[in-house]
């Protein structure tokens, strides 16, 4: 697995891969994509590239990431805390436009939930698949 | 076609029950993920689908006027399912292999053992 | 108002919380200033409170299901304020003398908690926020009575007591919800106006019953009583508190709450006469024959617990005021503070003389070594026998004075049980007080604990317990009339020869009849063996225990195979059952629909094909390969389903979980054959098989028939003008079922975190 070829791919689709993922996770309230879809094509993205160039002895001291898995927590709960802190239910969402006429964004306290999602979906497969791969011992 | 899926369900279902039963621990990663994906058809299915339906995305302006559209409450349910399904294989499998390490065993103990 | 009532609750929780990160030195220190605020912030509302001020506080919950957290402070729960945090007080000082080094910080919390619980309880107004703080002080009942689990006795004791009060909760809840449902409300101050229509219902005695079993469970009433004396193996200060003071007439308490509701139902005060009464007997003869002098007293609590809820039972409904009838609070501190100053007392005698076995120390002249202890104990005993010039003495005539005007068939009885009960009073009282201190040799200096070493405390807070007791004789007229129950009247001074009439003379026979049964205790009573109630209960415990063993062993003995068939039996029979009604209508032009079938028949194969020959074929590679073909097939039909989210969700899902077995697969032994038994494969692939069919029937069978207003549709119409987002899918999970997918990430983070703490437990012992 640790050929030339699947190194040169793996190290040009991470950022494409990356950069797929945050379109996906911004257009999600909208069209197909979202927090879940777009956390998962970040964690193909790293796999493919954890598996192409990192031999496997390192593997197991690469750096868990289960601290994303706690800020996505607390991002996506903290997002609903707002609400409640403005006098509201429990996450009720908010919603903005900012700017006039054609350049109008609009923005939304959905966006940062999903990116609680995302957050928790990267963190948690990322860290899975790294606690498999950590310490060969095949038998 | 609704039949179709129904039918399909079942045999996911089923093959994935039969490999579940097994009390080897691989047979049940796979008969686990087998089951999951038959019941998410599942669910799928018996939200139905009207004739001619569209995928639950609106058009600014028309809103949900335009219909018909496939249920968007089945598929939101079963998109997390799908993830959740993940999970819960990892941590099987993630138990299996502590298991196999304690034990030097791939199965589980059955009725006559206990 | 709110914030104050919020503040009396929250104070102690804060300060338990606190405890826990304390050492148990600091922890003892903090535990005195919780009750301390409760004070200063409850007694500046004690006068308006007690002259009928109600302060209601509206808390919505969960308002579409009619659902308060609302409080109310009026007389009653002002009274229970007071006397929570005013005995915790002092409880809280003694216990620091009293149990030194073992008050851990958990005792600390578990007490604070506790009183926190007892004065939710008595602020809630919503039934079913009483009823939280109900099960929230079983709960602390149980860990304080278990003080660790190290005693055999103490755990028992605290499992007996869980048991009889946890059942007595659940059937507090049940009777809770099904008064809501009759009322049509939860709060209890909103009760009182729809009693008509809760009377006229056919479940109100359904309703009464299962309340009135929570509130007699609680407080010890016949056949519940049992429990009580089991729960004293809890130190001195637990018992004082909870077995005594506080916890105890928490069933008391919701009786007042309930009786403007039940006031006028027939069985109300009937059942709660003759449940009092009863008790009233049984725990007063237990007492008088018991020879420990912590169950004595536990005893004589049950007894008087008896009384007060006799004391509902009397008074004509419309003289019940606010839940209060006249003399009750007087009852009530009257036994609350000399119960658990004896307790307290007791406590310390058990440490000066090493034990509390009346057939010892009633060979000994404690007197001579413990003259303040034997006071004080004697002060509680002249009010806890009704003997005249102190707070019980009034408290006995009002109870007979009720009776006496009270107008019902068996009044005559009632009064009987009330002398005979007054007069087994006087016999423990003497008991306690004669016996043991008055034997006729004077204890060596040498036997029990060095009295140096005892701190003063032990005295002073019991001594601080009675004051109320001798200035309630002297001056009943103030103390009751001015402070207890303004508005009622009592006689102004010591008011013994205030009359002398038919009360009068009941009182001197049960003094006197009850003087007579003490010499002849003396003379013929023999030590006997343990109440026959408790080893009933032993034996129905273990009765209990062997049930739910062999249950648990014949339903889960063996392995998962056998979990799953039952499982998965009971869904299908449930689902049966469920589609045995008529079926609607086909869904309109489903059959159009099938312009896709010829596009779905090549993704179809695939998949059943895959699954089907992940099961057949041998190699493990193979079967994980064509699992993952099988998904990737069902990927493209989820295209078909007008599902975009859901194709690019389960490519990726099916993506990593190849690699993910493949990963795990490479760890684990090469698959040998199926280790199944022929005839084992046969019977799983024809279960398998039968599930499989009726899935795919059930499938088929809510597939073609529509519900008749699917919860898609609303959201469909509301996701554009309310959540402002065009994807519906993602606009339920992030918005309108939010909170869903909190609880679902926070499920996959829960499994990520297992995955890590399997696989790295693993590395560490291999790295030792």
């Amino acid at each position: 697995m640790n050929s030339f070829l699947l190194r040169q791919v793996a190290r040009g689709v991470l950022p494409v891969a990356v950069l797929f993922a945050i379109y996906l996770l911004l257009r999600g309230h909208d069209a197909p994509g979202g927090g879940f879809v777009a956390g998962l094509v970040t964690s193909a993205a790293v796999v493919l590239h954890a598996l192409a160039n990192v031999a496997p002895s390192e593997r197991a001291r690469r750096p868990r990431v289960l601290g994303s898995v706690w800020l996505g927590l607390l991002v996506a709960a903290g997002t609903g805390l707002v609400a409640v802190a403005a006098g509201g239910p429990f996450l009720t969402h908010s919603h903005f436009d900012v700017g006039s006429g054609p350049a109008t964004i609009h923005l939304s306290t959905t966006l940062l939930f999903d990116v609680g999602v995302f957050l928790v979906v990267v963190g948690s497969t990322i860290t899975t698949l790294a606690a498999f791969a950590g310490g060969e011992n095949p038998r | 076609m609704i039949g179709l899926a129904a039918a399909l369900s079942g045999v996911l279902f089923a093959c994935g029950l039969y490999l579940l039963l097994s009390r080897n621990l691989q047979r049940m990663a796979i008969g686990f993920l087998l089951l999951s994906n038959g019941i998410n058809l599942f669910v799928l299915t018996s939200a139905g689908l009207p004739a001619r339906a569209a995928p639950p995305l609106l058009v600014e302006g028309e809103g949900a006027s335009r219909g018909p559209f496939a249920d968007p409450l089945a598929q939101a349910f079963i998109l997390t399912a799908i993830v959740i399904g993940l999970g819960m294989a990892a941590f099987l499998l993630a138990l299996s292999t502590r298991h196999h390490d304690a034990s030097g065993r791939d199965d589980v103990e059955g009725d006559d053992e206990t | 108002m709110q914030t104050i009532l919020i503040a009396i609750i929250a104070t102690p929780f804060v300060g338990a919380m606190a405890t826990l990160f304390l050492s148990a030195r600091w922890a003892g220190r903090i535990a005195f200033f919780p009750p301390a605020l409760v004070l200063v912030l409850a007694i500046p509302r004690w006068p308006a409170a007690a002259t009928g001020e109600t302060n209601i506080v509206t808390i919505p919950w969960f308002p579409s299901a009619g659902m308060t957290a609302n409080l109310r402070l009026d007389h009653l729960g002002a009274f229970f304020v007071l006397l929570i945090a005013g005995v915790g007080l002092g409880i809280v000082q003694y216990s620091r003398a009293y149990l030194g080094k073992k008050a851990t910080p958990r005792f600390w919390a578990a007490l604070l908690a506790f009183m926190g619980a007892m004065l939710g309880l008595v602020l809630s107004d919503s039934l079913l926020l009483l009823f939280v703080f109900w099960e929230l002080t079983t709960l602390a009942s149980f860990l304080l009575i278990g003080m660790g689990g190290q005693i055999p006795e103490a755990r028992a004791g605290a499992i007996r007591a869980f048991i009889v009060t946890g059942a007595g909760g659940l059937s507090l809840l049940a009777g809770t919800l099904v008064l809501g449902q009759i009322a049509g409300t939860y709060d209890l101050s909103s009760m009182p106006a729809r009693a008509e229509r809760i009377l006229a219902s056919p479940t109100r005695d359904v309703a009464l019953l299962l309340m009135l079993g929570g509130a007699f469970a609680k407080s010890a009433q016949v056949p519940f009583h049992f429990w009580l004396p089991g729960a004293m193996a809890a130190p001195a200060p637990v018992s004082a508190y909870l077995h005594s003071a506080t916890m105890v007439k928490a069933g008391i308490f919701l009786i007042g709450r309930l009786s403007p509701i039940f006031g006028a139902s027939p069985a109300f005060q009937p059942l709660l006469l003759t449940v009092g009464l009863t008790t009233f007997l049984v725990g007063g003869w237990d007492a008088v024959r018991a020879w420990d002098l912590k169950k004595l007293l536990a005893h004589s609590t049950v007894a008087n617990l008896g009384v007060l809820t006799a004391l509902y039972g009397v008074y004509p409904p419309a003289e019940v005021q606010g839940g209060i009838v006249r003399g009750e609070l007087l009852s009530i501190t009257n036994h609350a503070l000399y119960k658990s100053a004896l307790f307290l007392l007791v406590g310390w005698m058990e440490k000066v003389s090493g034990t509390r076995d009346l057939s010892i120390l009633k060979e000994e002249r404690w007197f001579q070594r413990e003259p303040v202890a034997g006071v004080l104990i004697g002060i509680g005993a002249i009010t806890m026998g009704g003997f005249p010039f102190l707070l019980g003495f009034m408290s006995k005539e009002v109870f007979l004075e009720a009776l006496l005007h009270a107008r019902f068939p068996g009044v005559v009885a009632a009064v009987a049980a009330a002398v005979v009960g007054g007069a087994m009073a006087v016999v423990y009282a003497l008991k306690l007080c004669v016996s043991t201190f008055w034997g006729p040799k004077v204890p060596p200096d040498s036997r029990g604990y060095p009295r140096a070493a005892l701190s003063r405390w032990l005295l002073v807070v019991p001594a601080v317990f009675l004051l109320p007791h001798v200035i309630g004789g002297i001056a009943p007229g103030w103390f009751i009339g001015s402070v207890l129950e303004p508005g009622t009247h009592w006689p102004a001074w010591i008011a013994v020869w205030h009359h002398i009439d038919r009360i009068f003379l009941l009182s001197v026979s049960t003094l006197a009849l009850g003087v007579g049964g003490y010499l002849l205790w003396r003379r013929y009573a023999e030590v006997p063996s343990q109440p026959e109630t408790q080893i009933a209960f032993d034996r129905l415990a273990s009765t209990v225990l062997g049930a739910s063993n062999w249950f648990s062993h014949a339903a889960q003995a063996g392995g998962h195979p056998r979990y799953l068939v039952v499982m998965l039996v009971f869904a299908a029979a449930a689902a049966a059952a469920a589609m045995r009604g008529g079926s609607p209508p086909p869904l309109p032009g489903a059959e159009a629909w099938s312009v896709d079938l010829a596009a779905a028949s090549l993704p179809a194969a695939i998949v059943a094909a895959g699954a089907v020959l992940a099961v057949l074929m041998q190699d493990r590679v193979s079967k994980v390969v064509l699992m993952a073909a099988a998904g990737y097939g069902l990927a493209v039909f989820y295209v078909l389903f007008r599902a975009p989210d859901l194709v690019l969700t389960q490519i990726l899902v099916e993506t990593i979980s190849l690699l993910l077995l493949l990963l795990v697969f490479q760890r684990l032994p090469r698959l040998g054959a199926d280790e199944r038994s022929r005839g084992q494969r046969a019977m799983h692939g024809l279960f398998a098989a039968a599930l499989g069919l009726g899935v795919a029937a059930l499938a088929w069978a809510s597939g073609i028939h529509p519900a008749a207003r699917p919860a898609g549709v609303e959201q469909l119409a509301l996701s554009l003008p309310e959540a402002k987002g065009r994807n519906v899918v993602n606009v339920i999970l992030v918005d309108f079922r939010g909170a869903d997918t909190l609880g679902e990430i926070t499920v996959l983070a829960i499994a990520a975190i297992g995955v890590v703490a399997l696989r790295v437990g693993r590395a560490r012992r291999e790295g030792a």
